[in-house]
């Protein structure tokens, strides 16, 4: 038995915590929502509910002890406040960080809402394709976030910018700035993100988390506050890659309600991750991994630090994966900011093809 | 094109924004960043390219997704009223903004 306190276990560990009956989600959901009230200085969070928290971990508690408990259940995450979270259930308000929203009582959950959640079917107008067990993950708060997620530092909500925990002086990046802030200082395990152009991946590159911004379609953006549809993504936002993808796994997969939801098969992310491919091995777990690297993302003006940082890891995958860096992009300025849309790629040509 | 001070105050003034000048000269600068961004977007060659509806469709054929003509929403007009600021018969009450 573990004596890590709470706040310094992942998904993973709380869920194997849970799981071995080490503590319960009550005693969980508790002990973060303390944390949560402790640091608001860092401006992360916009609303909790201890009672309707509780109420969510008593339902996961029971639900573990009737054997209907998935991986996931009874952990704790708090959600973008991008995302519609039904008031009735989780009694917190819904505002995209805007005071023309401020106090918007949410009459539905988004579907990863309720994918993490206690599932769809819940309140009314849910025709079909309804999920009924969702993953049981317990919601402990809205996090801030640019105003309608527009921003890059988080310093355009209207409820206060968000601080980064590791240098209170600097910012979170936006514009899931509350999320990767809080996951950061340890507040909650995860949380939710969405991404248009790069607003779950570089915030959670300035609090030093790991965030992901899946292919779109992949989620559905139904009951997400819209910035730019064709580009919008909801990712998970958490400690380690193992964790995001447990979270993925359970928020991704085909939706009616979302008219660009991907017609795939539900995958399971995790479970792939942990899947040794054809022809690797232990030392080289990603070989046969083809990765593709557009050079010109990586100008001579990036700094050094980014540059030491991105090569780094690089390095790192080529060691695992026997990876090079080779690329071309066709357009004749596709290093310019990063909303910059390109004609239909075609990615062999486009995009660096590196088999290993 | 560059947008000039005059046209940022118009669409200040339609967008009911009140800017002090600084602002509007801010503003200005900002705009015309973006400006120069689309710019840079029109001089790629897109000829032949058709437009996409859904960026799956770059990689993979996707065929836009009807559903039947039912109804599948129930009326919830009161829970969806419920956090508006003012109601009057099931409508929505707004500020005129018309004169």
């Amino acid at each position: 038995m573990s004596t890590l306190p709470i706040e310094h276990r992942g998904v993973t560990e709380l869920a194997q915590g849970l799981a071995a009956g080490e503590f319960s989600s009550v005693e969980v959901t508790t002990a973060l929502l303390a944390r949560l009230q402790q640091h608001q200085d860092l401006g992360a969070v916009l609303a909790t509910n201890a009672e309707a928290s509780l109420a969510q971990a008593r339902a996961a508690d029971q639900r573990r002890a009737n054997g209907t408990a998935t991986v996931l259940t009874g952990v704790p995450l708090a959600h973008k406040d991008i995302f519609a979270t039904d008031f009735s259930t989780s009694g917190m308000a819904t505002t995209a960080g805007s005071k023309m929203l401020a106090g918007y009582r949410s009459p539905f959950d988004a579907t990863v809402v309720a994918r993490l959640g206690h599932g769809e079917g819940h309140g009314e107008g849910h025709g079909e394709n309804t999920n009924a067990q969702g993953a049981g993950m317990v919601t402990l708060a809205k996090l801030n976030c640019d105003e309608f997620a527009m921003g890059s530092a988080n310093e355009n909500s209207a409820f206060g910018a968000v601080k980064n925990p590791w240098d209170l002086a600097r910012v979170p990046g936006g514009s899931s700035g509350g999320s990767a802030a809080a996951v950061a200082a340890r507040l909650i395990p995860a949380a939710t993100g969405t991404d248009t152009g790069g607003s779950i991946r570089q915030p959670a590159s300035f609090c030093g988390v790991t965030g992901i911004k899946p292919t779109y379609g992949v989620c559905s953006r139904y009951g997400m506050v819209a910035f730019a549809s064709s580009l919008d993504q909801a990712g998970p936002m958490a400690r380690s890659a193992a964790d995001c993808a447990l979270l993925l796994t359970a928020m991704s997969g085909f939706d009616v309600r979302d008219a660009t939801s991907a017609e795939r098969p539900a995958q399971d992310f995790h479970a792939q991750m942990l899947t040794v491919r054809a022809g690797a091995s232990a030392a080289r777990p990603l070989q046969g991994l083809r990765v593709g690297l557009p050079k010109e993302f990586f100008p001579a003006a990036l700094s050094n630090d980014v540059h030491g940082a991105v090569h780094a890891a690089l390095a790192e995958l080529e060691n695992l994966a026997r990876a090079w860096l080779t690329s071309a992009c066709r357009a004749p300025n596709c290093a310019s900011p990063s909303t910059t849309s390109l004609p239909r790629p075609k990615p062999a040509q486009t995009w660096a093809a590196l088999t290993v | 094109m560059a947008l000039t001070p005059d046209d940022v105050s118009r669409i200040a003034h339609l967008a009911r924004l009140q800017l002090s000048a600084p602002e509007q000269a801010k503003m200005l600068v900002q705009l015309n960043g973006f400006f120069s961004i689309v710019e840079q977007m029109g001089a790629v060659d897109t000829s032949g390219v058709e437009p996409l509806y859904t960026p799956l469709s770059a990689v993979q054929t996707v065929e836009l997704r009807l559903r039947e003509d039912v109804v599948t929403e129930t009326d919830q007009r009161e829970r969806n009223q419920a956090s508006a600021p003012a109601v009057e018969a099931g409508l929505f009450l707004v500020p005129r903004v018309i004169e």
